[in-house]
């Protein structure tokens, strides 16, 4: 009775172990003497099934006898090909795997929070330039806790107190290029920025001159359209017939964002020009279209 | 030889038994069984699984070799082992052990015996 089950153990062993010993393990059950025999033949079935598969995975292909050894003790051929690694070792290489992992995501993780956090550079507006006591001398300061976003500026001049989530990506360079001019030394003051270091609080100031932009450029496509460019409490200002007066936002020497919208001008001096200090020409680019005033 | 052999040392239970039974002549695996229940007087029995287990990585080891099955009305399933020179090395091996276990242990516990007046 017991006969047919202790097959069907033999046959849930490994393909090789059942094919070299599963005849020779039904033989010996055939000796066996009466149901307790047998009973015992049955659990020993079982053990060895999960012996095999749980312990002996060397053993579940065929193997080849251990390759003969040269002289000096080392094998002259050797593959990997029916190997099969230790299930202890298999357990530890996943941990291992898991714990490799993990430190890969936090170093990375780590990676993006250290790059965000200090090496952008944005701006920051000390105080609101409207409320400045002082028009001719305005101060601004370049730093990560800086100005939100054109697009979301509604106002057309007070610029919103600082937030560590608003970030100017194009800042750094331009404020690279304003330091650069004002290490020569300008004559024509009206504005000052700082710029700050991200990680420090500490900055240093940087003259700007703002008068050299102030004047009025036409659009000659547009039927003479003017705009007028000024400074006023140290922020240059534009202004289109018809419509208000916005605020220009530095994003380097001679680009402004339009504060408020997704539009942004720069200013491009001409050499043969003698008037403002060589600011000849005025491009706005507004709504994927670029108009040019030249000035007058 | 005897270094290769000293590397297997020390042997299980098992191990030791199915090398002794095949020290003689060659055995198939249900003889060998009986071989072992024989040598141990009945105290230490072995099953068919821990028996095959262990013969498969003899064979592996080149400890046992397998002679196949033999002509006659011998049963057709039953495959025969014997010893090969380094099993048989090893058994040696073993045995030296052994035999030194078996000396040191007697001498600590004829020390420890207590001196009769």
């Amino acid at each position: 009775m017991l006969r047919p089950l202790f097959r069907c153990v033999l046959r849930l062993h490994p393909p090789y172990f059942r094919k070299r010993f599963a005849g020779e393990m039904l033989s010996i059950f055939d000796h066996a003497a009466g149901a307790w025999g047998e009973f015992l033949l049955l659990i020993d079935g079982l053990v060895s099934l999960a012996r095999q598969w749980g312990l002996r995975p060397e053993f579940w292909d065929e193997f080849s006898p251990e390759q003969p050894l040269v002289p000096d003790g080392v094998p002259s051929f050797y593959t990997l090909a029916p190997f099969h690694p230790r299930t202890p070792a298999v357990i530890h290489g996943l941990l291992l795997s898991l714990a490799l992992f993990c430190l890969t995501c936090f170093g990375i993780r780590y990676s993006w929070i250290h790059i965000l956090h200090v090496n952008i550079s944005a701006v920051q507006f000390d105080e609101p330039i409207a409320s400045q006591a002082n028009p001719s001398r305005a101060r601004t300061t370049l730093g990560t806790s800086a100005v939100l976003p054109a697009r979301e500026h509604k106002a057309p001049i007070a610029l919103p107190p600082p937030t560590r989530a608003s970030v100017y990506p194009l800042i750094a360079p331009g404020a690279i290029t304003i330091q650069e001019r004002s290490s020569k030394g300008t004559s024509k003051l009206q504005g000052l920025l700082r710029l700050s270091s991200p990680a420090s609080s500490t900055g240093f100031l940087v003259e700007v001159a703002l008068q050299d932009y102030v004047g009025a450029y036409v659009i000659q496509s547009r039927g003479g359209l003017t705009i007028l460019v000024s400074v006023e409490g140290g922020c240059l200002m534009m202004k289109v017939a018809g419509q208000p007066k916005l605020a220009l936002t530095p994003v380097s020497e001679t680009k402004f964002m339009v504060t408020g919208t997704d539009d942004w001008v720069e200013l491009v001096k001409d050499e043969n020009s003698t008037g403002g200090n060589g600011i000849a020409q005025l491009r706005l680019f507004q709504g994927g279209q670029l108009l040019i005033a030249q000035r007058q | 030889m005897k270094d290769d052999a000293s590397t297997f040392l020390p042997l299980s239970p098992a191990t030791l038994h199915i090398l002794l039974s095949l020290a003689a002549e060659d055995l198939h695996g249900y003889a060998i069984m009986q071989e072992v229940k024989r040598q141990s007087e009945g105290k230490y029995k072995l099953g068919p699984g821990t028996l095959y287990d262990n013969l498969q990585k003899m064979i592996q080891r080149r400890l046992v070799q397998e002679l196949g099955s033999r002509a006659g009305n011998d049963d057709p399933r039953r495959r025969y082992y014997r010893l090969t020179s380094l099993g048989r090395g090893v058994l040696e091996a073993e045995t030296v052990r052994l035999g030194e276990v078996v000396r040191e242990a007697r001498q600590r516990l004829q020390i420890a015996k207590p001196r009769r007046a």
